[in-house]
């Protein structure tokens, strides 16, 4: 049992890892343009996909085609909010959230159409694990843990010290008094959509690293994704990191006294009642 | 659209004159047919999946019936009528497969549908041809079909679920396995097979260390399948289909696991085998039986012309065999004739004959016989599921699926 508590953690880390990105990237979202956005969840796949076109199909390297397909997602979720997005800016909270939803099912079959439903694994040789101070973890698990920290961390550094990111904080802050003082609101949706593909599809990487690549893996990965970024607060990358965790650790802990299958009822026991602790997330407020 | 007897979607002249000719070829035959045998063809249709998740069974089992109606029309056929064959394709979806058969059943007014693969097309084809009295013959395995199959017209010559389970323990029991973790896709078949196999599995003296269900959503196993693991049990069982299957055997092995996973064989496929990769060595598959070695099944795998293992493919040759020979028995070709024909030519009493040549002048004297096929016995109960099933273990080795022992006459 002592061992199985040990080893969870690991679990958890991973899992968090894989989640954090695309739970930023919708925190992100909400943050400045005020709408949640259900089209993460599929930038995942797209991110996985186009790394395995990328590295499998043209023959890259995989960071190199991890990289590419990263942007490329972030290119596509700019492409998308820069046409149909700018559309709706000024109509409401609802037009987003169904375009967002029609961009989801569109994303999907996409890769559905020319990946085929059947499943895929990135080529990565399998590892036996290393023993690192009594945990079991293999090398690409280390790698998504690092990767995904810094991939957050980077955003962080990016929203807190940059003049981008000042812009950010202000619109999300108070976009009329934002406004009043000049900030250009386009670009800064453009930046912030832009990151929320690129981090998604980083996220989507970093799951494909740990299983393998379906037409549904994005969507499996909504829901707990959606739920790190309230926990988080929305708009605030911090807790969406801290909130991966605590989402991660009480999924895994939870099989100690449940099936799997409640897996995710457990996390979401755990975002209700400290929701009733604090209404705003577990760093409230903002970035 | 529908297509016949490998008759491609776009006919060229050649095509056309070479089709023209082997009919004029069938006519001459028919002509020196016994005088009671004039009448029309009789329309079967083929109801398999030629796309979607059932892709690459559906292929082979739809040869393996165009190749048995080809033999069946060369003996006169039923009642010297010629079988004429419908084919259509599921596409493993059953939204599709309840159009197909719609057409097939209204436009072709065929008798009997054979080969529906996937259970949710069964459920979904099954209500639409009992409405009409046509006999569906389906390879599904899950117990749900059963309740549907209580009011006729239905037949499975794929082992239920229960005999899924059945068949594990009796494996485990010839390797002398005591301990065992159970991981589970919380599906119905899990909740069917798990059940059976642990009733089974104890009855032997064996132990369940754990049982753990995952939902489908779940997309990495890495605390599960340590879990699983933690007692060292003798082999991990796993309930699966293909993503989540390769998702444990790859979590274990990145765990730097040695344990020894049984899982079902619809699970296992070339992609799974190249996706999970060393993983996958030692991997133990339990895959529906064929009659190994059987004049029946020795003629499926020369109808296909390959070296794989034709489980599904058998299934579909023996079921237009049974539909063949059930005419011919029922004296009629309507759906409620073949229902009844079916039970009287599949079971006991009767002289075993294992094709629809050697079985048709035995009932034209009048005798009784009992068709034996390519997939097993097949002997139906009273809602015409399989009573008895064979069961073939095999292993992953190299890459490569290898037969390693046959669990036989596993019973309901």
């Amino acid at each position: 049992m002592s061992e199985l508590i040990r080893q969870y953690l690991v679990s958890a880390i991973v899992i968090a890892s894989a989640w954090a990105p695309t739970a930023a990237g919708i925190s992100l979202i909400y943050g400045v343009l005020r709408y949640p956005s259900f089209a993460l969840g599929e930038f995942m796949t797209l991110g996985a996909y186009l790394t395995l076109g990328l590295s499998a199909g043209l023959g890259l390297p995989l960071p190199l085609s991890a990289l590419i397909a990263a942007t490329a997602s972030g290119f596509v979720s700019l492409a998308v909010d820069q046409t149909a997005f700018r559309c709706v800016r000024r109509a409401g909270i609802l037009p987003p959230i169904l375009l967002s939803l029609g961009l989801m099912l569109i994303l999907q079959n996409v890769v559905r159409a020319i990946w085929g439903n059947g499943s895929w694994q990135l080529d990565v040789p399998l590892a036996r694990p290393y023993q690192l101070l009594g945990f079991t973890i293999t090398p690409y698990q280390l790698i998504t843990i690092a990767i995904s920290f810094v991939t957050v961390g980077a955003a962080y550094v990016v929203l807190l010290r940059t003049r981008f990111g000042k812009a950010v904080r202000a619109l999300a802050d108070n976009p009329d008094l934002a406004l009043v003082s000049g900030i250009q609101p386009e670009p800064v949706y453009a930046g912030v959509t832009f990151m929320a593909g690129f981090l998604s599809a980083v996220g989507g990487v970093m799951l494909g690293l740990q299983s393998v690549l379906t037409p549904l893996m994005g969507w499996d990965s909504l829901l707990p994704a959606f739920a790190i970024a309230i926990l988080g607060g929305l708009g605030n990358l911090m807790g969406a990191g801290i909130a991966a965790l605590v989402i991660g650790l009480a999924g895994e802990y939870s099989l100690l006294f449940v099936q799997s299958s409640y897996k995710s009822a457990v996390a979401f026991v755990v975002l209700a009642l400290i929701l009733v602790i604090r209404p705003s997330g577990i760093l409230g407020g903002r970035s | 659209m529908a297509f016949r007897e490998g008759e491609p979607r776009t006919m060229s002249r050649r095509r056309f004159t070479a089709l023209a000719s082997a009919s004029l070829a069938a006519s001459a035959g028919l002509a020196s047919a016994p005088a009671w045998a004039v009448g029309q063809e009789i329309p079967i249709g083929a109801l398999m999946p030629l796309t979607g998740a059932g892709g690459p069974f559906g292929q082979n089992m739809m040869k393996a019936v165009r190749s048995a109606v080809d033999q069946i029309n060369a003996t006169g056929g039923p009642l010297g009528r010629r079988i004429r064959l419908y084919q259509e394709d599921d596409q493993t979806d059953p939204d599709a497969a309840v159009r197909a058969a719609k057409k097939l059943i209204e436009v072709n007014k065929v008798s009997a549908v054979i080969g529906t693969w996937a259970s949710g097309v069964t459920l979904a084809v099954a209500p639409v041809c009992q409405a009409s009295k046509v006999v569906e013959m389906s390879t599904s395995g899950a117990t749900k079909i059963t309740t549907i199959q209580k009011q006729g017209f239905v037949f499975r010559t794929e082992p239920d679920d229960t005999l899924f389970g059945r068949a594990y323990a009796e494996f485990a029991a010839v390797r002398g396995w005591k301990r065992v973790a159970i991981l589970g896709l919380n599906v119905p078949f899990t909740v069917t097979t798990v059940s059976n196999f642990r009733q089974a599995f104890e009855a032997h003296g064996g132990k369940v260390l754990s049982y753990d269900t995952y939902n489908q959503s779940q997309t990495t196993f890495r605390s599960e399948t340590l879990k699983a693991a933690q007692g060292k049990p003798d082999f991990i069982l796993v309930s699966g289909y293909e993503p989540d299957v390769t998702g444990i055997l790859r979590s274990a092995y990145e765990n730097g696991l040695h344990a020894t996973f049984l899982v079902p064989g619809f699970s296992v496929s070339d992609t799974l085998i190249k996706n999970a990769g060393p993983a996958a060595e030692g991997l133990l598959l339990v895959q529906e039986g064929v009659a190994e070695g059987s004049p029946a099944y020795k003629e499926v795998v020369s109808a296909l012309g390959g070296s794989e293992y034709y489980s599904f493919a058998a299934q579909t040759w023996d079921q237009i065999q049974l539909v063949a020979l059930a005419i011919e028995a029922a004296k009629s070709a309507t759906g409620s004739a073949i229902n009844h024909g079916i039970h009287a030519v599949s079971g006991p009493p009767g002289t075993k004959v294992s094709s629809f040549a050697a079985g048709v002048p035995l009932l034209r004297k009048g005798k009784k016989i009992n068709y034996e096929g390519a997939s097993g016995a097949i002997d139906f109960d009273a809602n015409g599921n399989i009573t008895t099933a064979n069961f073939r273990i095999a292993e992953v080795r190299g890459g490569k699926v290898v037969p390693v022992q046959l669990v036989k006459n596993v019973h309901f």
